[in-house]
């Protein structure tokens, strides 16, 4: 185990439900790292000035870290959308200071789509040879050490079983990091019916510097083959399963710096929901007390 | 053609016949019966129905187009 305790921070909606359900987290001084999604704006999304005041802070403090959502790691062909994304990550951060930066495995740009949710890509030596590259155009433009975060959708089996040990690969060519997103650890779990310890062994655990943590839904399951699907839509409260996992992660983990709640924007519009969320966060500290003190 | 040319055009069929609305059979079929796409057959020959439809379900959802498309 090791001996200093990973920093327990949130990840930043820039909305009015997000800003309610923090402002006494944050004015208590509870939270101890920020993460932010800094390509929203290229999105259109509007940084409010509390949100500006946020990053600011955290980044003094040496305690924001970046998480990209669109760069599209494993798309065959490298875009001018991709070069102008890259560009604009380059001149974010050099405007705040971030500890890392992290993006998802899998690629969401190709043919008539210019961004989606990212998919799973056939994990051969081709795609190897572009995910080294477009990590080592990602850890050009940010400056910092770079990562990749596991991918919660899997076409099949074999996705799901591969893809640590792929994920190893890639971020071994730039000495990178691994975010071990344990609400997608656990869809794999519950839509494969996976044992949750041996899939966490598949992962590079060494090189594991952050954790999130998030909750989802349940789709129906067309096929009949399961009883539903589990989907990563971060728009509900943290499952006990997830934080089950936490337990163990954080035993397995020794690099973890940073541990990372997620919920989406909007998705907490009720005062009860914002208490929930409040909870979820005062669970994870609980968590972190007992496994370090 | 290059392993990346396939690679592309493998991508961009996926993303375009995820986005068409079809049946998630439909989509699993046409990626294992189209000539273009022999290397990849055993890959896509184990693709979970389910998954198909949960991903066309988010292109359909989440995706942007690009502005030529």
């Amino acid at each position: 185990m090791q001996t200093n305790k990973p920093k327990l921070g949130l990840s930043l909606m820039p909305t009015e439900d997000f800003r309610m359900a923090t402002e006494q987290l944050f004015a208590q001084d509870k939270v101890d790292a920020l993460e932010f999604n800094f390509d929203q704006p290229l999105n259109g999304v509007v940084i409010a000035p509390w949100c500006q005041d946020l990053l600011d802070k955290f980044s003094s403090a040496s305690a924001l870290i970046g998480h990209g959502v669109n760069l599209s790691l494993l798309s065959a062909q490298f875009t001018k959308r991709q070069q102008e994304w890259l560009e604009y990550t380059r001149e974010e951060f050099k405007s705040r200071r971030y500890v890392h930066a992290s993006e998802h495995f899998g690629f969401s740009e190709a043919g008539p789509i210019a961004q989606a949710a990212p998919l799973a890509v056939p994990m051969d030596a081709q795609s190897l040879y572009l995910g080294k590259e477009m990590l080592k155009r990602y850890a050009d433009a940010t400056q910092c050490p770079v990562g990749l975060e596991n991918l919660a959708f899997a076409f099949s089996l074999e996705d799901v079983k591969r893809q640590g040990e792929f994920i190893d690969q890639l971020i071994s060519s730039v000495d990178g990091f691994l975010l071990l997103d344990l609400h997608n650890i656990y869809c794999q779990v519950a839509n494969f019916d996976l044992d949750a310890l041996q899939l966490i062994h598949s992962y590079p655990l060494s090189k594991v510097r952050e954790l999130h943590l998030s909750g989802g839904s349940w789709s129906p399951s067309l096929s009949g083959k399961r009883i539903a699907v589990r989907r990563d839509t971060h728009d509900d409260a943290v499952p006990q399963e997830v934080f089950n996992l936490t337990a163990l992660a954080l035993k397995l983990c020794p690099n973890t710096q940073f541990v990372i709640l997620e919920r989406l924007g909007n998705t907490m519009l009720e005062p009860e929901l914002q208490e929930e969320y409040r909870d979820d966060f005062d669970t994870i500290r609980e968590i972190l007390d007992y496994s370090y003190d | 053609m290059t392993d990346q040319a396939k690679l592309s055009e493998y991508q961009d069929a996926l993303l375009e016949l995820l986005a068409s609305g079809m049946s998630e059979g439909e989509v699993i079929q046409r990626l294992q019966t189209d000539p273009r796409f022999a290397c990849y057959r055993d890959y896509v020959s184990q693709f979970d129905p389910d998954m198909v439809a949960v991903a066309s379900e988010l292109i359909c959802k989440w995706a942007i187009r690009k502005p030529d498309q």
